[in-house]
């Protein structure tokens, strides 16, 4: 039988948000966090899920933007899958306990 | 606008200049208010006329240091209304690799460029100076948390350069 992936709670929240949200910039997963998540680190914890291939990105510029282009996240299906797997783990452990 | 260079020799102008003779007068005035009262009603001599020399200076001092504040002050504000922030940062950026600067630091300063453009629109629809603080404490915030990026992201950018290294050899 093969293990679930390890989630963090971080990465649960972020794939939660993309999950249901769809595509978003990482400021709009920073503000949806309400304090989960900080500016500082929601860009490397990103970059991590970017490389377990859980979240993948692409670059936004418009025309006639100035400054350095805005980056879009949105959930894979290997994250979406791992996603729900964890919840019917943690859901299957909770009726558990109960 | 004056040039970074020029902005640092003012700043180093006006500590030098006019910190240290104010520190000065500020601990005459604060601490030896009878020893003026005795200079001022006495004749004077030649220590008299050196202290008095010394507060004639700590207090042009004091007022350049207040001249060189305001400024500083006033410039900064210029600045802020018109120069984008986060030319350092960016230049800073260049000292990591591709893929980390595309995908986690220039997000990072975009969010703060954003959010400062976002307040100092505020700023000049309202006029209200409470906006124009804001706009400032995101260029604040903005460099914290490109700081927490490099911090959080170095150990992993050297571990993995490491590990190249390592499978190369």
């Amino acid at each position: 039988m093969q293990d679930i992936p390890r989630l963090s709670k971080k990465e649960r929240l972020i794939l939660d948000h993309l999950i249901h949200q769809g595509e978003a910039f990482g400021l709009e997963l920073v503000k949806a966090s309400s304090g989960e998540l900080k500016r500082g680190t929601v860009y490397v914890t990103l970059s991590r899920m970017a490389d377990k291939g859980y979240v993948e990105s692409r670059q936004v510029k418009e025309r006639d933007e100035n400054g350095p282009p805005k980056r879009a996240f949105r959930a894979t299906g290997h994250g979406a899958r791992v996603f729900h797997a964890w919840e019917m783990a943690q859901t299957a452990w909770v009726g558990g306990l109960a | 606008m004056p040039s970074v260079g020029w902005r640092i020799a003012a700043f180093g102008g006006v500590i030098v200049s006019g910190l240290i003779p104010a520190l000065y007068t500020t601990t005459l005035w604060a601490y030896f208010p009878y020893k003026f009262a005795r200079l001022l009603s006495s004749y004077p001599d030649f220590l008299s006329v050196y202290r008095l020399g010394a507060l004639c200076l700590g207090s042009a001092g004091l007022g350049g240091f207040c001249i060189g504040l305001a400024f500083l002050v006033i410039n900064s504000q210029a600045r802020s209304l018109n120069k984008p922030p986060g030319n350092l940062l960016a230049a800073a950026s260049e000292f990591f690799s591709r893929r980390v600067r595309t995908e986690v630091l220039e997000p990072t300063l975009r969010d703060m460029l954003d959010e400062h453009i976002e307040a100092l629109a505020e700023f000049h629809a309202t006029g209200r100076n409470l906006y124009l603080w804001k706009a400032r404490i995101v260029v604040a915030r903005g460099y914290w948390s490109f700081g927490t990026v490099v911090i959080a992201q170095t150990p992993l950018s050297f571990a993995k350069w490491i590990l190249k290294l390592w499978k190369a050899v």
